[in-house]
């Protein structure tokens, strides 16, 4: 289709992580796989969670009512662009079923085989989305579909389009031929136009409950107890980001330097600052995970300050339950634990709220392609200072 | 023919059928009446008001063979071959993907040739600010003198981006944004074709939300009836548009008033659990703290229910609210508030982030009730006087930086110097609120300072630290101390009197000197010595003044006059 390398077809990579990632109830069990395939192919059968956005697309297809633009909007691993090929799947079936398609019909078959030129996703990994990118599109959504009597378009992580890519898809996302259903996801809804916003229909998809975190990272991982634990409780109800801090050992131990850090600013004047310095500037490629760390860590110290109520006499008569408000404590090393509980104490409330002010605001500086070492070394400052 | 999406299926066909935008409405069909088309027209406003709409319209209208009233009439071959686009005199282009100087050149060389069929040739280009500057100058000459069949409508949300030779060259038409009830009764009308019955509050809540844009209400209606039951409710609205109910960001607000931070990260905790988006949140935060604005603001109640659009009883909660927190309060939280919503997109956490928001605009009340605390009696009455208001939401002031300090609830008490605020302002002992029953000078002070510095190093305050480390520290009465920072460092004059600086020293101070209270001033040498010397009797009477209730302490003089000595400042001591 002279879409070239742009707008990966079928083909691509992505779409087969769709299907592992749909069918991971099968992974843990090779006497399955044959069947895995049809499984994953069952569509919203195998996702976790989202019942109400599911519901409702569900219920949109079949009163015949569906739209011709969709936003998927939720937070990065959610698992969007999943319930997204899905969907796509269903809708390009011949003959869908309650929860998918049917599997056996040619586009289901070819969709299957990641090769239905009926779906097309539009994706970049490192890059942003460009005008080039969408005029391709809008070039390939003039013909009419193969098999299907719909084409469905993803453009997954949306707020990566430019906002020449954006405003270039207004008019087609406005009136796509009859056929035509584009599906935008994005982890950020706020970056897109609000022009495209409100051509779209927006999928609102809500973080999975812990239980069901567990159940699927127990499952694929095979963690077990504390580390379960502690990537649950980060993971804040996103599965994709669970499995991802699961994959990567790396994460733990740099989680315990980064309260190694944490706990060395306060105090030690500018002995350490070039120590510290040394070890954010190693780090630069996660420094977004760490500035991540080190914002969740100010907030357990703040809640576990919170709990101290002879250290804030005015709240002293408030009866507290902070069993459902999350610390982010489990998983670390016992010594870790009492010297960020020990470390608490030396901090005043509004010196935890200013930090975390500071922390975000240097977070915005490195997006903004402020000099690295400058943004982090007024932020060490700031830190240690107050 | 698969499903139209509402705002497509509804998109008005004549004049008459367009939601509000009377003022152009009014104007086009006139000049349709009349027959004066010019050639080239600007539509502009935000998203979902009709440009694009008007513009077809408009396209038919001059073209129909039998206007009715300046209406197309949709039904004549030309109105019809337009409509289905059969007719290939009116182009609709999408200036967005076709924005190089090419894209222009071929309309340039299109423009010549008479219309097949239609009176008029009709461009429409719409999202026309995405135009390239090449392009928009390769328009000028042709947007200035076109051939007379010819009509350009240009359409764009963002008027400001075209070039002032563009919009020289235009009649521009500003779209407004439609009111809530041009959006509701559009609403009604529409749920009442498709046989669904939607409950009042919910076409309320759309077009509240919908923020004048008539396509987003569109948008969620069509969702709500794609949920498939016969009646909407309020409740489906709130889900679908991921929208907090009143009850819960009232709830929100009765914890910033009781500055009960333990229930804010509960109700955070709530409302990240149902689902809620959080940037919508704060939206309705801030509407809701505007609200309470227009309360205080508003005496009359009947203009009050005028200006909000709230059901009887939220009213209520929102005056008692109101009565609650002083309009600098809210105005802060409204301030706090935005400036969260423009820095959310840039945050993994906007959970941490909004708790860290709401957390600090709770302390800030929480500091000023300290400050109203400390401060003398008659505050402290006026506090238990104002029955059910609680204990510093009076005033939500920072004292930190002065460039905030408001005087908020209490405005009677404005001449009273015994105030923390004034306190800092003025910089002068405060004589009144400290009795003298600590009198003891036999504590090295020197020694004290020392340690005191220490302890600053410690608490991580490292340029407080060295700047303090080159200060020398003098005695100005009993209960006030004083810093002087050597030469005229204005600078690091302001560092050490930041009230909190100030605060951490004079606790700091407090513990060393045995739980008693000491107030810390900040001086330079030149201030001493400009005071000194302008006025020899200045420092003599701060010193008299500090020990009005008592006899002159002799000690003092003597520790005066030899600071003045290790200055080498004229220093003289009368007797009064």
């Amino acid at each position: 289709m002279g879409l070239g390398n742009v707008v990966n077809m079928s083909g691509s990579p992505g779409v087969n992580s769709f299907n592992s990632l749909n069918s991971f109830n099968s992974v843990n069990n090779p006497n399955n796989a044959g069947i895995s395939v049809v499984t994953g192919f069952n569509g919203f059968n195998n996702i976790v969670g989202q019942k109400e956005v599911i519901g409702r697309l569900k219920n949109s297809l079949k009163r015949d009512m569906v739209r011709h633009a969709y936003i998927f909007s939720g937070p990065r691993g959610i698992g969007k662009k999943t319930v997204a090929k899905a969907f796509a799947g269903m809708l390009l079936c011949s003959n869908p079923g309650e929860n998918g398609g049917c599997g056996k019909c040619l586009p289901c078959r070819l969709f299957l085989e990641n090769t239905n030129p009926d779906f097309c996703v539009i994706e970049r990994n490192e890059a942003s989305i460009a005008v080039d990118d969408i005029r391709n599109m809008q070039n390939d959504i003039a013909i009419r579909p193969l098999y299907s009597n719909r084409k469905v378009y993803l453009v997954a992580d949306g707020e990566k389009m430019t906002v020449q890519a954006q405003n270039c898809l207004l008019k087609t996302l406005e009136e796509p031929p009859g056929y035509g259903v584009i599906i935008i996801t994005t982890s950020n809804y706020d970056a897109l136009l609000h022009t495209v916003c409100s051509r779209c229909v927006k999928y609102a998809f809500v973080r999975n409950t812990d239980e069901e975190v567990r159940l699927v990272l127990g499952s694929r991982t095979g963690l077990r107890g504390e580390e379960l634990d502690f990537i649950v409780q980060y993971a804040d109800g996103v599965i994709g980001k669970a499995l991802d801090v699961a994959a990567s050992g790396e994460f733990m131990s740099l989680r315990e330097k980064v309260v190694d850090v944490i706990l060395q600013l306060p105090g030690e004047g500018l002995k350490k600052f070039f120590e510290i310095c040394t070890f954010f500037m190693e780090n630069k490629d996660n420094i977004d995970k760490i500035l991540d760390i080190m914002l969740l860590t100010y907030r357990d110290i703040f809640i576990s300050l919170f709990r101290r109520k002879e250290k804030m006499p005015d709240f002293a008569d408030l009866k507290l339950d902070f069993t459902s408000s999350k610390l982010h404590f489990t998983g670390l090393k016992d010594k870790t634990k009492n010297k960020i509980s020990d470390a608490a104490v030396s901090f005043s409330p509004g010196k935890l709220v200013a930090n975390m002010e500071t922390i975000e605001y240097t977070r915005r500086c490195i997006k903004r392609n402020a000099n690295f070492q400058l943004a982090i070394e007024t932020m060490i400052i700031k830190l240690q200072e107050g | 023919m698969s499903y139209m999406a509402l705002y497509r299926e509804w998109r008005p066909l004549v004049f008459d059928d367009v939601v509000e935008q009377e003022h152009i409405v009014k104007s086009l069909k006139y000049s349709v009446k009349t027959g004066r088309i010019a050639h080239a027209y600007l539509f502009c406003g935000t998203r979902g008001t009709g440009k694009t709409t008007m513009a077809q319209i408009f396209s038919r209208a001059i073209n129909c063979r039998e206007p009715d009233n300046g209406n197309p009439c949709n039904k004549c071959d030309i109105c019809r071959g337009i409509l289905s686009g059969s007719i290939l005199d009116v182009m609709e282009i999408d200036a967005a993907s076709n924005n190089s100087v090419d894209n222009i050149r071929d309309i340039r060389d299109e423009v010549i040739y008479s219309p097949s069929h239609a009176k008029y040739k009709v461009y429409i280009i719409d999202e026309v600010h995405m135009l390239s500057t090449g392009a928009f100058n390769a328009l000028l000459k042709t947007l200035e003198e076109p051939p007379s069949h010819v009509v350009f409508i240009l359409a764009t949300t963002e008027p400001h981006k075209l070039p002032a030779t563009i919009l020289s060259r235009c009649q521009r038409y500003d779209f407004r944004r439609i009111t809530a009830a041009g959006i509701a009764k559009r609403l009604r009308r529409i749920s009442a074709a498709n046989g669904i019955e939607v409950e009042d509050r919910a076409i309320r809540l759309i077009a509240s939300i919908s923020e004048g844009a008539l396509r987003d209400a569109l948008s969620i209606l069509d969702q709500c009836i794609s949920l498939g039951s016969s009646k909407i409710t309020y409740s489906d609205v709130l889900s679908i548009t991921g929208t907090a109910n009143e009850q819960l960001v009232s709830a929100f607000l009765n914890a910033i008033i009781k500055r009960d931070i333990g229930g804010i990260l509960m109700l955070v905790n709530q409302l990240v659990m149902e689902g809620k988006d959080i940037a919508q949140f704060i939206a309705s935060l801030i509407s809701y703290c505007r609200n309470l604005l227009v309360c205080k603001m508003v005496e009359d109640t009947r203009d009050i229910e005028d200006i909000l659009d709230v059901s009887g009883e939220s009213l209520e909660t929102i005056k008692s609210q109101a009565a609650c927190l002083g309009k600098e309060d809210i105005v802060h939280i409204i301030n706090e508030l935005s400036g969260l919503e423009s820095n959310l997109k840039w945050s993994n956490h906007p959970r941490v982030m909004l708790e860290v928001a709401l957390i600090k605009i709770c302390t800030k009340t929480a500091a000023a009730a300290t400050a109203i605390a400390e401060g003398t009696g008659p505050e402290q009455e006026l506090q238990k006087a104002g029955n059910g208001v609680y204990p510093g939401q009076a005033s939500l002031i920072n004292p930190e930086s002065p460039g905030n300090r408001l005087k908020a609830g209490i405005t009677d008490n404005q001449d009273n110097p015994g105030t923390l605020d004034d306190l800092a302002k003025a910089g002068i002992p405060d004589a009144d609120c400290i009795t003298e029953k600590h009198d003891s000078d036999n504590i090295n002070l020197n020694e004290i300072w020392d340690e005191t510095l220490k302890e600053l190093g410690n608490a991580g305050k490292t340029v407080l630290c060295v700047i303090l480390r080159k200060a020398e520290i003098i005695k100005l009465n009993p209960n006030c101390i004083g810093i002087v920072l050597p030469g005229n460092e204005g600078v690091n004059k302001k560092i050490v009197s930041q009230a909190s600086n100030i605060k951490l020293i004079e606790e700091i101070l407090k513990d060393k000197l045995g739980g008693r209270d000491v107030r810390v001033k900040c001086l330079t040498e030149k201030d001493l010595g400009n005071a000194e010397t302008l006025n020899p009797g200045a420092v003599k009477g701060e010193t008299a003044k500090g020990c009005q209730n008592g006899i002159p302490d002799d000690k003092h003089v003597k520790k005066m006059l030899d600071f003045a000595a290790t200055l080498n400042a004229p220093f003289n001591v009368c007797e009064e």
